[in-house]
């Protein structure tokens, strides 16, 4: 596991924070008035020449962007380059209360949106970056905002955002549309039903809010990806809502079919949530075929590959984030687990999948 | 309106442009470097050239003409057919343009259309390069084959052997091979072989109404029932078989039209776009350095019944020719499509209906694309509606590879 926080002494000489890019120590380079944070061939890291002290073994990584809370004494890992995932949690507030979230909704935000600018300056070229939450689009405007000062300075930036669109009206679209070809909007769609859908995401008429979400992101051109987490709830439901997909998602890049993530509100009475597709892969295989047939492409996030058919295996993506994700003793000798998207960090062998068994090559 | 149903309508208005969408820049050009052939198949579409005659092959300008025409005008995914006349009489042309392409299009991809019957050195070495693939034509055992092209033995012997080569040395994913049709009592022997042979894909199609094959086999040609009767048991003796074994074979005719229910982006077939705006994506530079729309379109004006050329080599696309033969080319607006519920499905192929019956006057129910296009379309709808495991298994195979059950097929498609 990779801590994204850090806890950390050694900048006495500051109190607002602040952001910092890793550089490598290049003797020349000193000067009192730098910003960057210096890393040595060791993994020290230097602030204007003073040692900085972390309280965890990680160290950070050369050209890795952060934010540095000076006062609070907390570096926060903004954009690490060897990662596949980074991402930004704008607030933890949600209007949704989803039976399976693995963040439950907390009144906490996170809206430096001056430090997120600077910082997004500051990634490599062609960096996608991820916004997350809670429901990011509370903050629209301010959001938005963020959007456009990334378009007009880093139009090489992808922003991946996870939103439940439920918070665009008619007169987003020109908004939406003058961004749309730099950020991918992940939302998710847990059923082709009322009822289903807003009793899984715990707000009456979210899918009606969905539908016309759906229009304006549609209507503006955006860039989308469906996202359907799986659990007991709505499995029986897939095989129709792969239709419903086929039939009105043309449009999307791509359909992600998500494994439950053993972590918050996922793992009260995990019994009753927990799809075990290792066992019963029927209905998703179904919402592949169907998929298939209609040209939507399609995609699985959080299947280890051995719990898949093998005629379906080409549809497993390595999906979990570096920071979180784990492997399992008998995974050693399996021959696809550098492709395998492998298991959460929380992931618990005993309530988890009943199939596993390593691939041999 | 709710929201559901005003996000449905405007899903399907999205889906209406998918439908109806034709990419405008030339990604598909068929080059004919020679019209002379080694073989004389009583089938010839394209009325070839004898082996020893003169003047039927590009020279070193013309073949860069068309190079440089290709570099100007094509898009980066660009396809080139090299089709004849046999196109490996004239090798070193093959090999000179597909390097000179590949230099400034590292994506584009080549089809070398070929009877097969003569593997040069020359030859192998150019499909060592792994974007270049064959198509050839196979009619199926031996003895069809040979009555179709061969007509002696020892030039059976060469081409099966030719085959086998390539196919053991390259794999079937190098090569695609056709058949065409002329017996239509002999569909199920060319589907045996095709099974035996451990082929993926194959292209059931009539014999074509041009060319040598337009006085030979005027009959059959024109005959679109029993072309039917026996397409479709074909069909179901091709489903029956993939059922008993365990390589399965794809019927190409019957993944398209089926698609169409299904996937509204679905256009690998240029007769079923609608519209089919021609001249734009997809072009025939001939021996002659004419430029045609079609493959057809070249076989009718070489038999000098009327003349389809849109522009020449030397001089461009010829602008009024291409407006004029763009003049009806969607189904919307046609008295017998518009009363017809696969429309959406369908499309148009005015140079098919000017070549059989002179003009685009004719009422297109009475035309052989029509009955012919129209005859699947219902044959794949009462599949669709079948309750048989089998053809719902052969169905989900056609369309997404898998030969596995599905409920795709109760009651559902996107129209």
């Amino acid at each position: 596991m990779i801590d994204l926080t850090i806890r950390f002494t050694g900048i006495e000489t500051i109190t607002e924070a602040f952001v910092s890019k890793v550089v490598k120590f290049e003797p020349m380079l000193v000067d009192s008035s730098c910003t960057n944070l210096v890393r040595d061939d060791d993994g020290k890291i230097f602030y204007q020449g003073q040692l900085i002290s972390f309280e965890s073994t990680n160290s950070l990584d050369e050209n890795e962007v952060v934010l540095i809370f000076p006062k609070e004494g907390l570096i926060q890992r903004f954009y690490r380059p060897q990662s596949n995932s980074n991402t930004i949690l704008i607030t933890e507030r949600c209007d949704q209360c989803c039976m399976m979230c693995s963040q439950p909704p907390k009144n906490k935000d996170y809206l430096y949106w001056n430090l997120y600018k600077q910082a997004l300056l500051l990634v490599e070229d062609s960096a996608v970056v991820g916004i997350s939450g809670g429901e990011p689009t509370l903050e629209k405007h301010d959001l938005l905002d963020l959007f456009e000062f990334a378009k007009t300075n880093r139009p090489d930036i992808t922003f991946h955002v996870l939103t439940n669109a439920q918070h665009f009206v008619e007169k987003d679209i020109l908004r939406l549309s003058e961004i749309a070809e730099n950020i991918l909007w992940g939302v998710p769609i847990y059923a082709d039903t009322p009822e289903l859908h807003d009793k899984i995401v715990g707000k009456p008429g979210a899918f009606e809010a969905l539908m016309s979400g759906f229009s304006i992101l549609l209507k503006s051109n955006s860039r989308v990806e469906l996202r359907t987490v799986l659990i007991q709830e709505n499995m029986g439901n897939l095989p129709s809502l792969a239709k419903f997909v086929g039939k009105y998602f043309q449009w999307p890049e791509v359909w992600s079919l998500m494994q439950l993530e053993p972590i918050g509100f996922a793992k009260i009475q995990w019994e009753s949530k927990f799809a075990d597709t290792s066992l019963f892969f029927d209905f998703v295989k179904e919402a592949i075929v169907v998929s298939q047939a209609c040209g939507i492409q399609i995609q699985l996030f959080n299947f280890p590959t051995c719990t898949v058919p093998e005629m379906f295996q080409k549809f497993c993506v390595d999906s979990i984030s570096d920071w979180k994700k784990k492997y399992l003793n008998s995974c050693d000798d399996c021959s696809v687990k550098e492709s395998c998207c492998g298991f959460f960090e929380w992931y618990d062998e005993s309530h988890g999948y009943t199939n596993l068994k390593a691939i041999s090559s | 309106m709710n929201s559901l149903d005003a996000f449905k309508a405007l899903s399907r208005e999205f889906n209406d442009q998918l439908r109806t969408h034709s990419p405008s820049d030339l990604n598909y050009a068929i080059l004919i470097p020679t019209l002379r052939c080694n073989l004389r198949c009583s089938y010839c579409q394209v009325s070839r050239a004898d082996f020893n005659s003169k003047g039927y092959d590009w020279s070193q300008t013309k073949t860069d003409d068309v190079i440089n025409y290709l570099l100007k005008n094509s898009t980066q995914d660009l396809k080139v057919e090299f089709q004849g006349g046999e196109p490996t009489l004239r090798v070193d042309l093959l090999g000179y343009i597909i390097e000179k392409v590949s230099a400034f299009r590292p994506d584009a991809t080549f089809v070398i259309c070929s009877n097969l019957q003569e593997l040069t050195t020359e030859l192998l070495s150019i499909l060592e390069n792994d974007k270049v693939y064959l198509s050839c034509s196979l009619d199926g055992p031996k003895e069809i084959h040979q009555a179709n092209r061969t007509f002696e033995s020892h030039l059976t012997e060469q081409f099966f052997d030719n085959l086998d080569f390539i196919l053991s040395n390259f794999g079937t994913d190098k090569i695609s091979l056709l058949p065409t049709i002329s017996d239509y009592s002999k569909v199920n022997e060319t589907i045996d072989f095709y099974f035996e042979k451990g082929l993926k894909d194959i292209f059931l199609r009539p014999v074509n109404y041009h060319g040598f094959a337009r006085k030979k086999f005027r009959k059959e040609s024109e005959d679109i029932k029993s072309w039917q009767v026996a397409y479709q048991s074909g069909i179901d003796y091709l489903f029956a078989k993939n059922e008993r074994s365990k390589h399965k074979l794809a019927e190409a005719t019957f993944s398209i039209h089926l698609s169409k229910f299904f996937n509204p982006s679905s256009k690998n077939y240029v007769d079923l776009r609608n519209p089919n705006p021609l001249g734009k994506d997809y072009l025939v530079f001939d021996y002659d350095g004419a430029i045609y729309p079609t493959d057809e379109a070249r076989m009718m004006s070489r038999i000098g019944l009327i003349d389809f050329r849109i522009g020449d080599i030397k001089t461009g696309l010829d602008k009024k020719s291409v407006e004029e033969i763009n003049l009806k080319n969607s189904n919307i607006g046609d008295a017998t499509c518009n009363k017809c519920r696969y429309q959406s499905f369908c499309g148009v192929d005015n140079i098919d209906k000017i070549s059989r019956y002179g003009s685009l006057d004719l009422p297109t129910e009475n035309t052989f694309f029509c009955q012919n296009h129209l005859s699947i379309f219902k044959f794949v709808s009462n599949k669709i509606a079948s309750k048989s495991e089998i053809d719902i298994k052969n169905m989900n195979f056609h369309l997404t590879g898998f030969y596995e059950p599905t409920t795709l097929f109760s009651g559902y498609y996107n129209d």
